[in-house]
């Protein structure tokens, strides 16, 4: 008597491993035309919402603490400081730090923290009314300082990226 | 409840001129209250190290040892403060401060340097375009007080002389060097706590 068939049938695979691996969803033209396209896109847009967090909470910061600090900046407005201070994060966001960090001093002084997978860098902007903005710039593995630098601002930044790059 | 002793400087003491005698030991900056840490890094807050402008240039410090963590709770006030924190001269005896004269105060937090990491920090300068270089380099001084024979200062200096004597860029790039040395060097309890040895502070 023929029963209907139960769908639990073996099936004999006639696909060699070499057929498997070259008809793999991962290789069909589909694939990678678009999922990885949209991959590649939904890791982008996750990593630039994440440096926009981190960048809104430096500048937060920054804001917060001008209420505290602003009479140490005698002479210089938040907007000069929230200029420099945006243009230092979001590049120094671009070097991938583990963890950073913003504080200000009572030395007219904007202070990042950046660790680093083994390093930990500072750079300090100092402000003075009508003067350029110095940055400082210092790095330190395993208590040795193995970085020091002071100019501009695109001055200290192209010196530190190049460190990095060549660390 | 009486003021220590022990912090008094003695007339057959002397002043440490080479501090690398005491190298084994730590600093002690005292902080405002106990919230030394960044969360957002899990390192010293760099207004923990000097909370006032200028601070940094000449910044006090207790040398541990003889000077235990929780002395940093005594503090100088009244009418004879200045007088007790004025610096201490060799042979000076020195009357114990009263009742008028202090309070103990135990909000106060600590952040502790070891001089031997200190001294051992030098750090060269370059600057792209500019051909000139210097070095900073930290120096710890022994300058006691009428109140407290264990204070010492943290200095930084280069090539031209003390950062306290100098002005403009260079002297922004030491207090830069100064802050960011301070903060990776900085720890929560000291390394090491054994007295110091009396034969480098009494003249007999």
């Amino acid at each position: 008597m023929d029963l209907p068939p139960t769908g639990e049938e073996s099936i004999t695979s006639t696909i060699t491993s070499e057929e498997q691996t070259r008809y793999a969803f991962s290789n069909t033209l589909y694939y990678n035309r678009y999922a990885v396209e949209q991959k590649e896109d939904i890791i982008r847009y996750d990593a630039k919402l994440q440096l926009q967090r981190q960048f809104d909470r430096l500048m937060n910061r920054l804001q917060d603490e001008w209420q505290t600090y602003r009479e140490h900046f005698s002479g210089v407005t938040l907007r000069e400081v929230q200029e420099v201070a945006s243009n230092l994060a979001a590049t120094l966001l671009h070097t991938s730090p583990n963890k950073i960090a913003l504080e200000l001093t009572t030395d007219a002084t904007v202070f990042f923290t950046c660790m680093y997978l083994g390093m930990n860098a500072y750079v300090e902007v100092h402000f003075e009314p009508g003067e350029e903005p110095e940055v400082v710039v210092n790095a330190y593995e395993d208590k040795k300082s193995v970085y020091a630098y002071g100019g501009t601002l695109t001055e200290s930044l192209q010196s530190f990226y190049s460190f990095l790059n060549n660390r | 409840m009486d003021y220590p002793d022990h912090l008094i400087p003695k007339p057959d003491y002397q002043i440490i001129n080479d501090t690398t005698l005491i190298r084994a030991h730590c600093l002690q900056r005292s902080t405002k209250n106990t919230a030394i840490l960044n969360p957002e890094t899990g390192k010293i807050k760099a207004e923990y190290i000097a909370f006032q402008r200028d601070h940094l240039r000449d910044l006090s410090t207790n040398l541990i040892g003889v000077f235990k963590t929780e002395d940093r709770f005594w503090r100088m006030v009244g009418d004879r403060k200045a007088r007790y924190t004025e610096l201490w001269h060799e042979g000076e005896k020195v009357a114990p401060p009263t009742k008028e004269d202090w309070v103990y105060n135990e909000q106060f937090g600590a952040i502790y340097f070891p001089i031997d990491e200190l001294l051992n920090m030098t750090v060269p300068y370059t600057r792209g375009n500019d051909q000139e270089q210097k070095t900073v380099q930290c120096k710890v001084l022994h300058t006691p007080v009428r109140s407290n024979f264990w204070h010492c200062s943290i200095r930084w200096f280069n090539e031209n002389g003390d950062i306290i004597d100098q002005k403009g860029k260079w002297s922004k790039r030491m207090l830069s060097t100064a802050r960011s040395m301070l903060v990776e060097l900085g720890r929560l309890e000291p390394d090491f706590e054994e007295e110091v040895a009396e034969l480098i502070y009494k003249t007999t």
